[in-house]
């Protein structure tokens, strides 16, 4: 497939998770996203080496998918956006998802489905520029990739 | 936006006042002879804060434009430059049907240029217009 341009679309569900499967929930879009970073495949090397080995011998722990972080053009009538601020002040897992879309046709190329809590909402106005915001999810558990 | 700042150079009573109907763009036209004059153009325009929801997306724009004073004397020309200053320098609101998020003074500089046996003076103002498409 020919290279694309980075188009992706973040959600938020509106239901809490884990309790609220993805394929129940309603997600709301966090609009206008500039940019959008994650999630991330990382895995701690745990060593197993004993005395029968010949070398060091490792195997991966668990998956960590890390974190996602975004940043959008603020946006005072976006409900995702307006859902993302709310739960930073909370303790509450959403189901996650996130979109990867070809620019020219906004077909969905891929989906990832994950539960991950907003842990951060930052704003920024700065005078002669736009408001953005930049927030962080933290992942937990399984990216479900369709 | 370019339009709509036309009709209102063109209507409001600061820029009338001192200029009457001899606003032009681009350039001044050479069978003008009454001054000052104000000539305007349009230099550079850029999309602001592009995101992923486009082509969907509100746009917002910023232009550059170019405002210029004419004058036979210099006086003359500073005087009416200051106001059209003080009109444009931080405007916010509607021009027509276009909404000014803000307008920023980029520069001013004074100039001086010849037509046939006579001296002129221009003074160039710059403003950055940020605005609603």
């Amino acid at each position: 497939m020919a290279k694309v341009l980075s188009k992706s679309k973040l959600y938020i569900g509106q239901g809490v998770a884990p309790g609220v499967a993805p394929g129940a929930d309603t997600f709301d879009q966090v609009g206008n996203v500039t940019a959008l970073s994650g999630p991330s495949y990382s895995k701690d090397e745990v060593e197993h080496t004993d005395m029968e080995s010949t070398a060091k011998e490792f195997f991966g722990d668990l998956t960590d998918y890390g974190e996602i972080t975004f940043t959008c053009n603020r946006n005072f009538g976006n409900a995702g956006q307006t859902a993302a601020r709310t739960d930073a002040g909370g303790q509450t897992k959403r189901n996650i998802k996130i979109e990867r879309l070809d620019p020219a046709d906004d077909s969905v190329l891929e989906t990832a489905d994950v539960i991950g809590e907003v842990m951060e909402w930052n704003e920024d106005a700065t005078q002669g520029s736009p408001f953005t915001v930049t927030g962080r999810i933290k992942l937990s558990g399984t990216v479900t990739i369709t | 936006m370019h339009s709509d700042l036309f009709k209102f150079l063109r209507e409001h009573s600061v820029i009338t006042s001192l200029f009457a109907d001899r606003v032009y763009h681009m350039s001044l036209p050479t069978n003008v002879q009454t001054f000052p004059a104000l000539t305007f153009q349009q230099i550079a325009q850029s999309e602001e804060a592009p995101d992923f929801e486009a082509p969907n997306d509100d746009k917002m724009d910023s232009a550059l434009y170019q405002f210029d004073v004419i004058a036979e004397k210099s006086h003359d020309a500073i005087l009416a430059a200051d106001s059209v200053n003080t009109l444009l320098r931080n405007f916010r609101g509607t021009m027509g049907a276009t909404n000014v998020q803000s307008v920023e003074m980029t520069n001013i500089s004074h100039n001086e240029e010849r037509s046939g046996d006579k001296l002129r003076r221009r003074v160039i103002l710059d403003y950055s217009f940020t605005f609603d498409v």
